[in-house]
């Protein structure tokens, strides 16, 4: 387009005439395509939204004739104690895990880019590898693990050094705080750790030439160079805890400690069931977490100017550890353990062994129960709904996020810049307050019930992050490849589909495969939106848990982990995914 | 004794040897340049004496302390130098002052002495009034200049460059130089410099040291490597002389007799004694400059002209000799055509023979 519109006083009156005529008709399409997306997004992101806000003030669904307008639920949620003591708590727990996985995610980073520990692929991998499993069954796993009373830990405590007491209780506040921590380490570590590697290397360097020795220049260049990057991190982990349901709900609920996401589901789930008042809570947590996400992105903004890549891959000087070298390893050996290790093994020993078994140590192994569950018509069809939705979601999530980049970036239709802001809003809406958005919205429709509409919920919710990543390796495409084919005289379609398509491929896979992960285990928008007939296994985990069955849960929690890993593998070794780069 | 001393320097990654046993010293006050393609080993060389690159073998002495043997290293913090960074490096957190304040502070002078010291370091690189700006707010030009204040404010025993000119505009980067080495002359700072850029070596250099592949090719005063070279690749990268293959006839100490390609026999000169033989084939180097046109009592020949490029001051022709053709540069007034036959001469000094292949 810009060719023609340079060389256009070159043409014969008559040409000239005609690609003018060409490029109004071209522009009046791409009108059509910016309306087109721009409707399509606004049902999925808008209309959900707009919809729990008129949810919250009313006294029922829209399905039942009875209900009116009326602001007690508004009320009751931003103006009286049991509310505002759940909001001051949700606030303050989160701030506090984002400074904790923060603080962790600085060291274990530094460490990684900096030192010269061995194995350091391995070890990042090893870290950052909680980011793929889910959050849920590693609080299920914990629950196994350090109950109060029946966990391994406080039983082995027990039975070993005869300890009368439980010696640890993740069933506590502290316990949710840290185990919230644990999962949220790894996006701390990758936002600080993509800054420290994009960082300039010279800069430290002036600082050692300068006189300045490994700790002062730490803490006078590295640092501050990468602090806001830290502070995006850091309003990142905190939009992601604040919404977060599966942790605090299964560690202990409403009673150990009051947290909004979790407060909604119970709205929903116990009596006296108040759809309106979990639309209200929805609200509040909608403006804590738009709050969060305003500091996110002022601080990306930030972070950005600050890194400078230089053209020249000099390699930076690795700081030796000397005698540090067995401390560094094992702190990231206990952050594996922790995060992984402990929580895999506490789950296949209670999947795998009897569970009239009287003491750890003398445990039947055993395959019944697994068979069991396995086996069961419930658990079948959850699974088969499972990889339905978890195909569907991230098929449909890429098609959309292709269009939109390929529309905003390329066509550039008119108003690409608030498509670009519509699809990057989801970020700011946690999934259980989306799940309260599409319960509202699609309750009066048939897709209500069936697993479409969790498709729904979960492309909005995860179009954000398909859309960044297709749009980022859309960008890095050298105008000038589209160009030589449109100059060897490749159409418009041909060029698109020959040349842009084909090399933003490992993008797209990427993207697929994060919303993959998303998709399989997601649980607070799943749960808004659970009924018999649509049960996912994430669902279905949590209902066990629910009921008192943890053996049931975990057994469902590793069936989950299974099709996880498998869909990872796969990712990785049929399509050459890279993965550290999609998340 | 000298300011620094580097004995048979090698670095190595994994199994690729980047720099082979490099040898070299820079006297006090010395302006010595690492000159070579990219890719010969000079920044790494570089990177090795201020402590960033571990080396493989070798020793290095900075103001008559070992700082590198057999892979036991000081730290660069400990070794009293400061580079300036191809990339500034300038930290953008900080304002110009504290930039430039840096290392004073980290050797706890006094804030009056910081504050002297960085006011002057700032007034000689031309930031006085500055000093309050943040460094990532002024140009590329500006940054670099924060750089070489940052690096001269410590009275370092040496300073380090490291293509510190080749991210700036060609015009911008003229005026750094001749800056550049007015202020080392002033300081009277001992440095080393990389670059793959000759001209920026010739013109600020007391000394080159010509690498290639991780080897040290030639070193010697910028007119030594100009008029002298020792091999083709100095004859070559230095000012790109003309390179003939050619058997020595007869020799008379540096002088010789040589029979060019298509029987023309020609006079020159052996570059270095060493190189002087009786017989056999050298090369002859020949600078386009020295091609005049015009007889004269020796090395006049007829060439034909084969092409001709208008440079301004002078063109640039193609003269075929029938066997070998040579480039040369004529004067732009009343230049020859293509397809004339002109007669043109050479100075036997200005043909270099160089016993290298």
């Amino acid at each position: 387009m810009k060719a023609m519109s340079a060389s256009d006083t070159a043409w014969p009156k008559g040409q000239q005439q005609g690609m003018i005529l060409s490029r109004t008709r071209q522009k009046g399409r791409y009108l059509a395509l910016s309306i087109l997306l721009g409707m399509l997004l606004g049902v999925l992101v808008f209309v959900p939204v707009v919809l729990m806000f008129i949810g919250a003030v009313r006294t029922g669904t829209f399905v039942d004739p009875s209900a009116t307008f009326s602001p007690a639920s508004l009320i009751a949620v931003y103006a009286t104690l049991p509310y505002l003591k759940a909001l001051g708590i949700t606030v303050g727990a989160s701030l506090l895990v984002s400074l904790l996985a923060c603080v962790v995610g600085i060291a274990l980073a530094w460490l990684l880019a900096r030192t010269d520990l061995p194995r350091k692929g391995l070890m990042e991998n090893a870290v950052i590898a909680p980011l793929y499993l889910s959050p849920f069954v590693g609080a299920l796993a914990w629950l196994v693990l350090a109950s109060p009373n029946a966990g391994i830990i406080n039983v082995l405590a027990r039975e070993w050094f005869g300890a009368v007491d439980p010696v640890i209780n993740v069933m506590s506040a502290t316990g949710i705080i840290l185990i919230l921590a644990l999962y949220n380490v790894p996006y701390a570590y990758m936002t600080v750790s993509s800054a420290l590697k994009g960082m300039d290397p010279s800069m430290e360097e002036a600082s050692y030439l300068n006189g300045a020795g490994v700790f002062r220049t730490a803490l006078r260049v590295t640092f501050p160079v990468v602090r806001p990057a830290v502070i995006s991190a850091f309003f990142f982990v905190f939009v992601l805890t604040a919404g977060t349901f599966s942790i605090p709900a299964a560690l202990g609920g409403t009673q150990i400690m009051p947290f909004l996401a979790v407060d909604i589901y119970r709205s929903t789930a116990t009596y006296p069931i108040d759809y309106s008042r979990a639309a209200a809570i929805g609200t509040l947590l909608f403006w804590i977490s738009l709050i969060g996400v305003a500091f996110y992105r002022s601080a990306s903004r930030v972070a950005s100017r600050f890194v400078t890549v230089t053209a020249r891959g000099y390699r930076t000087r690795s700081i030796r550890l000397k005698g540090w070298t067995t401390p560094a390893i094992a702190l990231i050996a206990v952050y594996v353990l922790l995060a992984i290790v402990l929580p895999y093994l506490a789950l296949i020993y209670v999947s795998f062994t009897s569970f009239t078994s009287s003491s750890v140590s003398s445990a039947v192994w055993t395959l019944d129960n697994f068979r069991a569950v396995v086996g069961s018509v419930a658990v079948r069809s959850s699974t088969l709904n499972t990889i339905l939705v978890s195909v569907l979601a991230p098929t449909l999530t890429v098609i959309l996020a292709v269009l939109l980049a390929y529309s905003v970036r390329r066509l550039k239709v008119r108003g690409g810049a608030l498509l670009d802001y519509v699809a990057m809003f989801p970020i700011a809406v946690p999934g259980i307050v989306f799940g309260t958005g599409v319960f509202w919205t699609y309750l009066m429709t048939p897709v209500y019930g069936t697993i479409w509409i969790l498709i729904l919920a979960f492309v909005a919710t995860y179009i954000p992050f398909a859309y960044r990543i297709v749009d980022t390796s859309l960008i890095q495409i050298d105008k000038s490849l589209e160009e030589a084919s449109t100059i060897c005289g490749a159409s418009h379609w041909r060029t698109a589909s020959q040349v842009t398509l084909r090399l933003v491929t490992p993008g797209v896979l990427s993207a697929w495969i994060l919303v993959f992960i998303f998709s399989v285990r997601e649980v607070s928008a799943a749960i808004m939106l659970a009924s018999p007939s649509n049960t996912v296994l994430s669902v279905m985990s949590w209902d066990y848990l629910e009921f008192g069955n943890v053996q049931n849960a975990a057994i469902v929690g590793l069936l989950q982990t299974a099709l996880l890993i498998l869909g990872i593998l796969a990712g990785r070794y049929l399509f050459r995914v890279n993965l550290s780069q999609a998340a | 004794m000298p300011q620094l001393s580097v004995k048979d320097l090698v670095v190595a990654y994994g199994s690729v040897v980047a720099v082979k046993g490099v040898s070299f010293e820079v006297e006090k006050g010395e302006f010595v340049s690492l000159l070579g393609p990219s890719g010969c080993g000079k920044t790494t060389t570089l990177r090795c004496i201020a402590g960033l690159e571990p080396s493989a073998g070798g020793t290095i002495s900075i103001a008559g302390e070992t700082v590198a043997e057999d892979g036991r290293e000081i730290p660069p913090e400990k070794r009293g130098i400061n580079m300036v960074f191809q990339s500034y490096a300038v930290w953008p957190h900080m304002s110009v002052f504290d930039n430039v304040a840096y290392g004073l502070r980290t050797r706890r002078e006094p804030a009056e002495t910081i504050k002297t010291k960085v006011d002057e370091a700032l007034r000689m690189v031309g930031l006085s009034g500055y000093a309050e700006r943040y460094g990532t707010e002024l140009s590329g030009g500006q940054q670099q200049r924060i750089a070489l204040a940052r690096a001269i404010v410590t009275s370092p025993e040496l300073l380090l460059f490291d293509e510190p000119l080749s991210n700036l505009d060609a015009g911008l980067r003229d005026r750094m130089r001749f800056e550049l080495v007015e202020l080392q002359r002033r300081l009277g700072t001992t440095s080393l410099y990389v670059t793959h850029d000759q001209s920026e070596a010739m013109l600020m250099s007391d000394r080159i040291i010509l690498m290639k592949d991780g080897v040290m090719i030639q070193s010697g005063t910028p007119r030594e490597l100009y008029y002298r070279p020792a091999s083709r690749f100095a004859a070559e990268f230095i000012g790109n002389a003309n390179i003939v293959e050619a058997d020595v006839v007869a020799s008379n100490g540096d002088a010789a007799q040589i029979r060019l390609p298509g029987g023309l026999a020609m006079q020159g000169q052996f570059c270095w004694p060493e190189h002087r033989r009786s017989e056999g084939s050298v090369l002859a180097a020949i600078r386009a400059e020295s091609i005049a046109l015009g007889p004269a009592s020796a090395n006049t020949f007829e060439a034909v002209v084969a092409s001709v490029s208008f440079l301004g001051a002078s063109v640039n022709c193609l003269l075929d000799f029938g066997g070998f053709t040579l480039r040369a540069d004529l004067p732009a007034r009343h230049p020859p055509t293509v397809g004339e036959t002109i007669p043109v001469h050479m100075e036997p000094e200005a043909v270099g023979l160089i016993a290298d292949h």
